[in-house]
C-alpha cells in the first residue's frame, strides 16, 4: 500500500528496529499505524480482540512524525501502536473492564502506566477484550463476547488479557498491555504464542488499573519478542506516589546477569525431569523438556527442587482473591458512576444494580469472598490462606538460595475449545496452577513461546527472585535466539 | 462443604447482590464445589495464632497527606458520571426512614 514499505516486512519488526526505521525516515508512524489498522479491518470480524478501536490514533501518529521531521530524537516507544487492556484508564476514553457495570464509564484520568507511555509517544490503537473485571482464563466471561484464538478460531485465546494476546498474535497491534492477577498476561501469551510478563509486585504502579485483587494485580507487557517486553517494562516501571504499594527507591537489580552461570530449578510439584508428569499434556511436556535441554546445552545447570506449598497454590489463591474481590468491587453501587438500576429503596437500588451489572463469575467470586471473610469462617479460610501464602513466600526464598530461576510449563495444556470449561469453575481455576504462585509470592515471571502442539502454541514460564527481572529478560532472549 | 439455601440468600444480602429464587440452587452448588475444592488447604500445617511466619512485611510508599489538585478540578468530570445529580450533589434515595420497629 505504500511504495516505501514494499521492501520492509512490517510484521517482522521489533520495537528497536521500528524505532530506527521511523527515526531514519524509512517508515513513518502513520504507515506503521496503517499496517495495524489494516490488519484490524481484515481480521477483527473473526477475532474480536478489541472492544473499541480509537478514532484518534492517526492524530497521535502524525504528531510523532512531525517531531521526527523536525529533527527530534524520539523515545523508543514513539509511534509504536499498542493495544491497552480494557481495565487500564486512558483519560477521556471508555474503560469498562468488559463489564456491563462500567459499559459507559469514561476514565477521568490517565493510569500512571498510560501517562508514562504517552510521554514516550506510544500510540494507543484501542481497548482490548478481557474477562469481566479480569476474572477468568478464556475471555468467555467478557460481557461483550468471546475473543477467538488466532491459531484456531474454535479455541479461546486464554485470559483474562485474551484480547491483548490475540491482538498481538494476529498483528492487530505492535504490542499490548495486560494485567496479571494469577497468570492473566502469561497464560494468554502461552495460548497465543507470544511473550507475556508479570513484573515483581510493586515494580509497576497500579494507579488507574481497575482493581481486582490489590495484593496480586500487576500490569505487564505482552509482545512478540522478549526485548520488546523489556523495553515496555522499562518504560512503565518505577515508584509512584499515587500507589503506596510501589517499591520505594530503585529496588531493581542492576547486577550484570551472566546467563551461563545461572542454575535453573525445576520444581517437582510442577514438573518431573523424569518419570510421570501428571496432568501435563504430552506435547507441553516435550516442549518443556526441549527447553530445558536448550538451556543445558548453553551451559546452565538444571536442578530439581521442591516447593511443598506449591501443591496448594490454587487453593490459597481462590480463598484470598475472592476476599479481595468482594471488598474491591463493593464500590460499584450505582450511586456515583456506572450502571444504576432502580429498586424500591436504597438497598433495593444496590441489589438490583449489582445483580444486573455483574456477570455470573464476578457474582460467584464476590459471594465466595463474602463467605470466607464472614464471622465463623474467617479463621478456617482467609486466615489460614494468608498464613499459607506466607509459608509459600518462605519456601520461595529458600529455593532461590539454591537456584537462580524456576522453570515450568506456563499451562498444563494448549488452548482449549470455546465452551469446553465454561460451566465448570474448578476446571477454569486449575488453568492457573503453574502461574498463580508468582502472584501469591510477588516474584516476577515471564511466559515464552516453547513450540507447538499441532497448530497450537505452548509456553514455558520462568520465575525469578523479587526485582530480578533482568534474569528473565536475559534468559528469555537467550532462549529465543537458540530455539 | 455444605452451604444452605438460607446462607446463599444471606450472602446475597451481605454483598448487596440480588439473587433470583431460581438461581439459589445453582449458586449453592457452585459455592459448595469451590469451598470443597479449597478445603484441601486444611491438610497444610500452618503456624497457630497470629504468627504469620518469618515474612518481611513490605513497607508502604507513603506520600505527604496533601493534595496538589485544584479545588473542583474533577468535580464536573465526576458528576457527569453520576446517574442522579441535583444542584451539584449526587442524589440518592432516603437513607433514614421513619421506622417504627
Amino acid at each position: 500500500m505504500f511504495c516505501k514499505m514494499t521492501k520492509i516486512n512490517l510484521s517482522k519488526l521489533n520495537i528497536r528496529k521500528a524505532h530506527e526505521l521511523m527515526q531514519n525516515g524509512e517508515v513513518s508512524a502513520r504507515e506503521l499505524l496503517s499496517f495495524y489498522l489494516g490488519n484490524i479491518k481484515k481480521h477483527e470480524k473473526n477475532i474480536h480482540a478489541y472492544l473499541e478501536v480509537f478514532g484518534d490514533a492517526f492524530e497521535k501518529a502524525e504528531e510523532v512524525d512531525k517531531k521526527i521531521k523536525a529533527g527530534e530524537e524520539m523515545p523508543l516507544l514513539a509511534g509504536i501502536p499498542m493495544g491497552i487492556k480494557d481495565n487500564i484508564l486512558i483519560e477521556g476514553k471508555k474503560c469498562s473492564a468488559a463489564s456491563k457495570m462500567l459499559e459507559d464509564f469514561v476514565a477521568p484520568y490517565d493510569a500512571t502506566v498510560i501517562k508514562k507511555l504517552k510521554n514516550e509517544g506510544a500510540v494507543f490503537l484501542g481497548r482490548t477484550n478481557m474477562d469481566e473485571f479480569a476474572m477468568g482464563v478464556s475471555t468467555e466471561h467478557s460481557a461483550f463476547g468471546v475473543t477467538k484464538n488466532p491459531h484456531d478460531l474454535e479455541r479461546v485465546p486464554g485470559g483474562s488479557s485474551g484480547g491483548s494476546a490475540a491482538a498481538v498474535a494476529q498483528q492487530e497491534c505492535f504490542a499490548a498491555l495486560g494485567s496479571d492477577t494469577a497468570g492473566s498476561t502469561r497464560q494468554p501469551a502461552s495460548f497465543c504464542g507470544i511473550v507475556g510478563m508479570k513484573p515483581t509486585y510493586g515494580a509497576v504502579s497500579r494507579y488507574g488499573l481497575i482493581a481486582m485483587a490489590s495484593s496480586f494485580d500487576q500490569i505487564g507487557p505482552m509482545t512478540k519478542t522478549v526485548e520488546d517486553a523489556e523495553i515496555i517494562f522499562d518504560a512503565i516501571k518505577g515508584t509512584d506516589p499515587m500507589d503506596s504499594t510501589t517499591s520505594v527507591g530503585d529496588p531493581m537489580s542492576h547486577s550484570e546477569c551472566v546467563t551461563s552461570d545461572l542454575t535453573i530449578g525445576v520444581p517437582k510439584e510442577f514438573f518431573f525431569l523424569d518419570g510421570e508428569n501428571k496432568g501435563v499434556d504430552k506435547d507441553v511436556e516435550e516442549n518443556t523438556k526441549r527447553a530445558i535441554d536448550i538451556f543445558k546445552g548453553l551451559g546452565l545447570k538444571i536442578k530439581q527442587v521442591s516447593l511443598e506449598t506449591l501443591k496448594y497454590a490454587v487453593e490459597i489463591y481462590y480463598i484470598i482473591t475472592p476476599a479481595e474481590v468482594s471488598s474491591n468491587l463493593s464500590r460499584y453501587d450505582g450511586v456515583r458512576y456506572g450502571l444504576s438500576k432502580n429498586g424500591d429503596d436504597v438497598l433495593g437500588d444496590y441489589l438490583k444494580t449489582r445483580e444486573k451489572g455483574f456477570g455470573d463469575e464476578v457474582r460467584r467470586r464476590i459471594l465466595l469472598g463474602t463467605y470466607v471473610l464472614s464471622a465463623g469462617y474467617y479463621d478456617a479460610y482467609y486466615g489460614r490462606a494468608q498464613k499459607a501464602r506466607n509459608l509459600m513466600k518462605n519456601d520461595f526464598e529458600k529455593v532461590f538460595r539454591e537456584v537462580d530461576v524456576i522453570l515450568s510449563p506456563t499451562t498444563p495444556s494448549p488452548a482449549f475449545k470455546i465452551g469446553e470449561k465454561v460451566d465448570d469453575p474448578i476446571k477454569m481455576y486449575l488453568e492457573d496452577i503453574f502461574t498463580c504462585a508468582a502472584n501469591l509470592t510477588g516474584v516476577p515471571s515471564i511466559s515464552l513461546p516453547s513450540g507447538l502442539s499441532g497448530n497450537l502454541p505452548t509456553g514455558i514460564q520462568l520465575m525469578a527472585p523479587w526485582f530480578e527481572e533482568n534474569r528473565l529478560f536475559e534468559l528469555g532472549k537467550l532462549f529465543e535466539k537458540n530455539q | 462443604m455444605a452451604v444452605s439455601k438460607n446462607e446463599v440468600k444471606k450472602l446475597g444480602q451481605l454483598s448487596r447482590i440480588g439473587i433470583k429464587k431460581e438461581e439459589v440452587e445453582s449458586i449453592q452448588g457452585d459455592l459448595e464445589k469451590i469451598l470443597g475444592f479449597v478445603s484441601k488447604l486444611k491438610e497444610l500445617p500452618v503456624p497457630k495464632g497470629d504468627d504469620l511466619g518469618a515474612v518481611k512485611i513490605p513497607t508502604n510508599n507513603v506520600r505527604e497527606d496533601v493534595s496538589d489538585l485544584k479545588g473542583g478540578e474533577y468535580t464536573r468530570k465526576l458528576l457527569e458520571q453520576a446517574p442522579n445529580v441535583e444542584n451539584g450533589f449526587v442524589k440518592v434515595k432516603n437513607v433514614l426512614q421513619n421506622d417504627q420497629n
